[in-house]
């Protein structure tokens, strides 16, 4: 166990994270690597989930419950050696908010592809060839806080949101980001149901509609 | 005066015209022939600008000039050559293209009339060549570097993964928990095929040669349907065949062709692929005609075999290139035949 996921799980009185439970979801082109991936994780625990395309990885993360961490390769077909199938990957899982933690593990260039990764929104960035023992810490580490912000959402109604913001955009493109990205969380959460999300956002069903409309968010965005 | 008296006269003007033109004409063909000479030589020299630089004096010396001057920086270094002696009138000329740079002197006598026409365009026709080869030689070298690059991108990715992959296996036999053994052998087992059949494709990109030599008979049904397997690409065949090939270049020539199926279905997963090949058998040919009947016309039917285009810019672009390479060299012929308004169709003939 790691050193921050044993003070987390005590003292606080919170149940001990299931991490070593947890499903990961390998999204690699390569069907060797992947096998490979798969035995590692196995061996230590986790439930693993495979997809070899950003397509199958989003059939993986709508028909699975529960992903807590994905590991990704930046290069999947079709586009197998640029990052571009990667980063829309990425992108994907933020703007449906699944909440999986990315660990990108990926042969691109380094400096750029971790630079672009971050930015779009991954948790952490290993180079290949990476140490397994690396690998599994980066695994464990995201899914320590998938579970942490899962606990967050469920007991004190925390939403944790990431938004990229340019200063110069000021305050109002933040607060639209935010106010979509909320709005977004909260109608998954409620599984698209507007009453439910309009009590637990604190507004007016109307006010809910006006922001449906408004991002043209439909449910099966959600 | 009767006009009779003017016929001497008339005889004389027509004469001078037709004296005149022959030689205009005589002069007018040397000149053409000095053009063609350059023209020829830095042909001859593989439009190599300082090998050029250096035997240009011939024809120009030919063509009048009393001297030639140069002094060309050729990506850093510096090269410079004098040739005859400094004339009265001098054509300078500097020419630049990115790294390279060219300063040219033509040394020449006081021309009158024609002749300094005739020498404006031997002076300009080499300076067009000179130009030329400038650019000939930035582009071959920025195409060089372009596709070394695209090149180790796509090995590097392929290497990348072999080395995480064989890092990883030896990570789990040098430190396999216990109890979990049986499990890294199994995992293993499954493995390791795919490894070598990774291995050796990426082996069979970095070596066009292969074992081109060994050749045999091959089951075609049997080879089209393995290659299918990897690709995941499903497959229906009429016909069957036994080419006397090599079996290594026979995968990589379906291999090659399939891909360009994947990458198609890929891009767009709601078409449909599915690859009706037909085998036929006649006199001393075996055609193979592969066609993905849900596929769609050709818009780019030219440039299906360029090396390093990619439709989309997003791929190498050697796989058709190289496949066509192999089925030459097996002695057969691989073309894509482009119907309006129909599915591009690949017809590979190979000898039997």
């Amino acid at each position: 166990m790691l050193a921050d996921e044993k003070n987390n799980s005590e003292g606080s009185g919170v149940e001990k994270p299931a991490v070593e439970k947890s499903t990961v979801l390998l999204v690699e082109d390569d069907p060797a690597l992947r096998l490979m991936l798969r035995s590692v994780l196995e061996i230590h625990g986790f439930n693993v989930e495979e997809a070899d395309s950003k397509s199958s990885a989003e059939q993986v993360l709508s028909s699975v419950d529960d992903i807590a961490a994905m590991i990704l390769d930046l290069g999947l077909p079709p586009s197998a050696h640029t990052t571009a199938e990667g980063l829309a990957t990425i992108k994907l899982v933020g703007d449906k908010m699944h909440g999986a933690k990315i660990v990108v593990l990926t042969g691109q260039d380094e400096e750029s592809s971790a630079l672009a990764a971050i930015k779009a929104g991954a948790f952490d960035f290993l180079a290949k060839p990476s140490k397994s023992e690396d690998i599994l810490s980066a695994v464990k580490r995201a899914v320590l806080f998938y579970r942490k912000e899962q606990y967050l959402s469920k007991e004190e109604g925390l939403t944790r949101l990431q938004i990229n913001a340019k200063v110069a955009d000021g305050l109002k493109a933040v607060r639209e980001e935010a106010e979509e990205k909320l709005v977004r969380q909260v109608l998954k959460d409620t599984e698209f149901n507007v009453y439910q999300s309009a009590a637990k956002l604190g507004l007016k069903r109307e006010s809910v509609y006006y922001f449906l409309k408004k991002f043209g968010i439909k449910r099966d965005d959600s | 005066m009767t006009i009779a008296s003017l016929y001497p006269y008339f005889i004389l003007i027509g004469l001078s015209i037709i004296l005149a033109t022959s030689l205009l004409l005589i002069q007018a063909r040397s000149r053409v022939e000095i053009t063609n000479d350059l023209v020829k030589l830095n042909q001859s020299l593989n439009f190599d600008l300082p090998d050029f630089l250096r035997h240009l004096w011939g024809p120009m010396k030919k063509a009048g000039f009393k001297g030639v001057s140069w002094h060309l920086n050729w990506f850093g270094s510096s090269l410079s050559f004098d040739e005859g002696r400094v004339g009265e009138v001098v054509v300078e000329r500097v020419l630049e293209v990115q790294d390279i740079k060219l300063t040219i002197k033509l040394y020449d006598g006081k021309r009158r009339f024609e002749q300094r026409y005739f020498s404006t365009v031997i002076s300009e026709s080499l300076f067009l060549l000179l130009y030329t080869d400038m650019w000939v030689k930035l582009g071959t070298v920025q195409g060089a570097f372009a596709q070394t690059a695209k090149m180790s991108v796509f090995l590097q990715h392929d290497m990348k993964n072999i080395v995480q992959l064989v890092s990883l296996m030896t990570e789990q036999l040098e430190s396999a928990p216990e109890g979990s053994e049986e499990k890294i052998i199994s995992g293993l087992k499954t493995v390791m095929p795919t490894l070598r059949d990774r291995s050796e494709r990426f082996l069979g990109s970095l070596s066009r040669q292969g074992n081109a030599q060994t050749t045999e008979r091959v089951d075609l049904k049997e080879a089209l349907r393995k290659t299918a397997e990897i690709h995941e690409l499903s497959l229906s065949v009429e016909g069957e065949g036994m080419p006397q090939v090599n079996q290594r270049a026979l995968d990589s020539i379906f291999d090659n062709i399939f891909g360009n199926y994947v990458d198609q279905n890929r891009r767009h997963p709601e078409e449909p692929v599915t690859i009706n090949i037909n085998i036929e058998e006649c006199d001393e040919v075996l055609t193979i005609t592969i066609i993905n009947k849900f596929g769609k016309p050709c818009l780019w039917p030219e440039r299906l075999f360029e090396p390093f285009w990619s439709e989309k810019g997003d791929g190498l672009g050697i796989g058709l290139y190289h496949a066509r390479q192999l089925v030459t060299e097996a002695g057969g012929t691989l073309t894509a035949i482009t119907p309006e308004n129909a599915p591009l169709k690949f017809v590979v003939a190979l000898p039997r």
